[in-house]
């Protein structure tokens, strides 16, 4: 595989160059964090980011999307998808191994038998600019949940291999086409380059930290579905949903037709939605499948860690971090998983051991 | 058959013929797909539902009521229990709607072939449970003989009534009994009580029947109680349940049942589950 370096002070001008046939979004000051956002100044974007306060999920799921454009006067119906693919292609730029798994999860969710034609569509026109994490960040545990590195989902990845520069590794013809519209910018990687890679991915694994282990996290929370922790949690939770709209996987949303004030059109929007609301299993005649609080945040906890690996094959976290950030109330889904791997440590095992 | 749009939340555009007022709450409406394509192809399983979509009001989640057999037109019987279901309750004959499906599992009819066929519904639950029944008169050399036990609280609530008593004479001909209960109407002429109260006069074998059940949580219970220990196969016990949906395909979690050991979508998986599932997911019903 031809893999490539680029200067880390020729990222602003690469990103200039772009521009043209690109919008281009990375990870931009905003207050005391980072958010993913236009790349207006590319001098302000700072690939040294530690995490962002909400996912690239954004711009695969919007937060509220419009799928049909409902005309009431001629009772018509007609989708979106066209506008999305007449959108001007999108670059994400310096995304993180743990959003990168992100987006692969929800491509597994809106994949497969009934195909999403909307999130297809925002896949079509994104390119994603990988970028690898060699320090931790303050939350993340991305290495207790194998989702420090990327199999594939990326177009370009860089990986930084000494202060000047960065290490590229293209994974798409999509990839491809960057190095083709911004040749410049590129150069052939070297021996010593590629010598510089293995000792950056060397420092990863000596600085991420590997505490968790959650390799039998199913048969844990097989265990676990009585435990007390659940009514504890479910009291401190305030069921404000902020983890479910910070998180890269959570992908459940709400369908609704708003009319327009006119009254001759409307929209049937989908927005993003969670198990955490009062509302999310109540069904008519006012019966809640899950009314109190304990029950949905357990079920949120059941779905990342169970059932995401029932249905789509991998649990759904990415260790990013970014719900225990966003928690009013403190709850550390890295300190739950702790727990519950001592629940499972304490759990009887056959005498004489295996 | 799922004849499938390009977009799959994209409906088809559907004419309601006729609506029929069952009872105070609930109407039965005719629909047919305008495009005679669709019209022919359209194949559903009992058991199986639709997303009715009110432009400007949005979609809900409806059985399918009809026989799986008549071809061209389907039958739904809507409750009014909400702002989307009010509106459809507002529809006259000649109306569009938008209709897309069918989805979820549906009963495993061919399963059925060779039995005899217990139908238990408690209020609403005759919906989903005509289409099975219908699929059986329809198809009546494929069964053995047939029970359909129908209950509500009160006599006016009694989803079908009078198109059961009319079936009564020539069921009875064929062997298919039809009993029809109230639990709490005193002015009531037929039969009271529970549906398990009723189950002497259920004209089937338990060692070679299959059963179909739709109602609230608590007749499941007592139906589970009483079958089992009367000795019908539990392999044949099926039941269909009742989540919030919004897409129908698996994709918006609305209607996701975990539990420990298992996980499924009402909406994809069921909303059929067999008396494994019920017995074995804690919160299914």
């Amino acid at each position: 595989m031809q893999t490539y370096t680029i200067r880390k002070d020729e990222i602003p001008k690469l990103v200039e160059a772009l521009k043209e046939e690109y919008e281009v979004f990375g990870p931009m000051p905003k207050r005391t964090s980072y958010v993913f956002a236009p790349v207006t100044d590319p001098t302000k974007m700072n690939l040294d980011y530690d995490s962002t306060i909400m996912s690239p999920k954004k711009y695969y799921l919007p937060s509220s999307q419009t799928l049909m454009e409902v005309s009431l006067k001629n009772a018509t119906i007609e989708d979106t998808v066209k506008d999305i693919l007449d959108q001007k292609p999108k670059i994400l730029f310096g995304v993180h191994s743990c959003d990168i798994n992100g987006i692969n999860f929800l491509n597994r969710v809106f994949d497969g038998k009934y195909d999403d034609p909307y999130f297809q569509a925002y896949k079509e026109i994104t390119t994603v600019i990988g970028l690898n994490c060699l320090e931790p960040c303050k939350y993340g545990f991305c290495r207790a949940v194998n989702k420090n590195f990327v199999l594939d989902g990326y177009d370009l990845f860089l990986t930084e291999i000494s202060d000047t520069h960065y290490y590229v590794h293209v994974g798409s013809p999509r990839g491809d086409r960057i190095l083709t519209i911004a040749h410049e910018f590129f150069k052939e990687a070297k021996e010593e380059d590629g010598a510089a890679f293995t000792a950056a991915l060397h420092k990863k694994h000596e600085n991420l930290p590997v505490a968790l282990h959650i390799d039998n996290i199913h048969e844990t929370l097989d265990l676990a579905w009585d435990d007390a922790i659940w009514d504890e949690l479910g009291e401190k939770c305030m069921n404000c949903g902020s983890c479910a709209l910070v998180c890269p996987t959570c992908y459940c949303f709400d369908v609704q037709d708003e009319v327009d004030l006119s009254i001759s059109k409307a929209e049937r929007v989908r927005k993003w939605d969670t198990c955490l609301f009062y509302d999310f299993a109540l069904v008519a005649g006012n019966h809640n499948f899950r009314e109190d609080p304990p029950a949905r945040l357990k079920y949120r906890f059941y779905h990342k860690f169970r059932g995401a690996i029932h249905d789509q094959g991998e649990i759904a976290c990415t260790g990013c971090g970014r719900c225990i950030d966003a928690c009013p109330a403190g709850i550390s889904i890295k300190d739950v998983l702790f727990r519950l791997q001592e629940y499972w440590a304490a759990s009887p095992t056959p005498q004489g051991g295996l | 058959m799922l004849i499938t749009k390009d977009n799959i939340y994209d409906t088809h555009k559907c004419r309601l013929l006729r609506k029929y007022e069952l009872t105070e709450h609930e109407s039965l409406f005719l629909f047919r797909f305008e495009d005679p394509e669709v019209a022919q192809n359209w194949r559903y399983l009992p058991g199986q539902f639709v997303e009715l979509s009110m432009l400007g009001y949005g979609e809900v989640p409806i059985s399918i009521c009809s026989s799986a057999r008549r071809m061209g037109f389907f039958e739904l019987c809507i409750r009014n229990a909400g702002r989307v279901t009010d509106r459809i309750h507002k529809l006259q004959p000649g109306d569009i709607v938008g209709i897309r499906g069918p989805y979820g599992n549906g009963f495993p009819v061919d399963q059925f072939h060779g039995r005899d066929l217990l139908c238990v519904a408690a209020g609403l639950g005759m919906a989903p449970l005509r289409s099975v029944f219908l699929y059986a008169i329809d198809n009546r050399w494929l069964f053995g003989n047939i029970t359909i036990i129908n209950t509500a609280r009160y006599g006016k609530e009694l989803l079908f009534q009078k198109e059961l008593e009319a079936m009564k004479d020539i069921a009875t001909a064929e062997n298919i009994a039809i009993i029809q209960s109230t639990t709490r109407d005193p002015d009531w002429p037929g039969l009271k009580g529970r549906a398990t109260e009723h189950m002497d006069k259920a004209n089937v074998d338990p060692k070679n029947c299959a059963v179909a059940m739709c109602g609230p949580p608590a007749m499941y219970r007592g139906m589970f109680n009483y079958l089992v220990d009367a000795g019908y196969d539990p392999r044949y016990i099926f039941v269909t349940l009742e989540r919030r949906m919004k897409c129908g395909v698996g994709k918006c979690g609305h209607c996701n049942i975990g539990t420990a050991t298992s996980w499924k979508y009402a909406c994809k998986d069921g909303p059929v589950f067999d008396y494994y599932a019920i017995i074995s997911i804690p919160g299914l019903i």
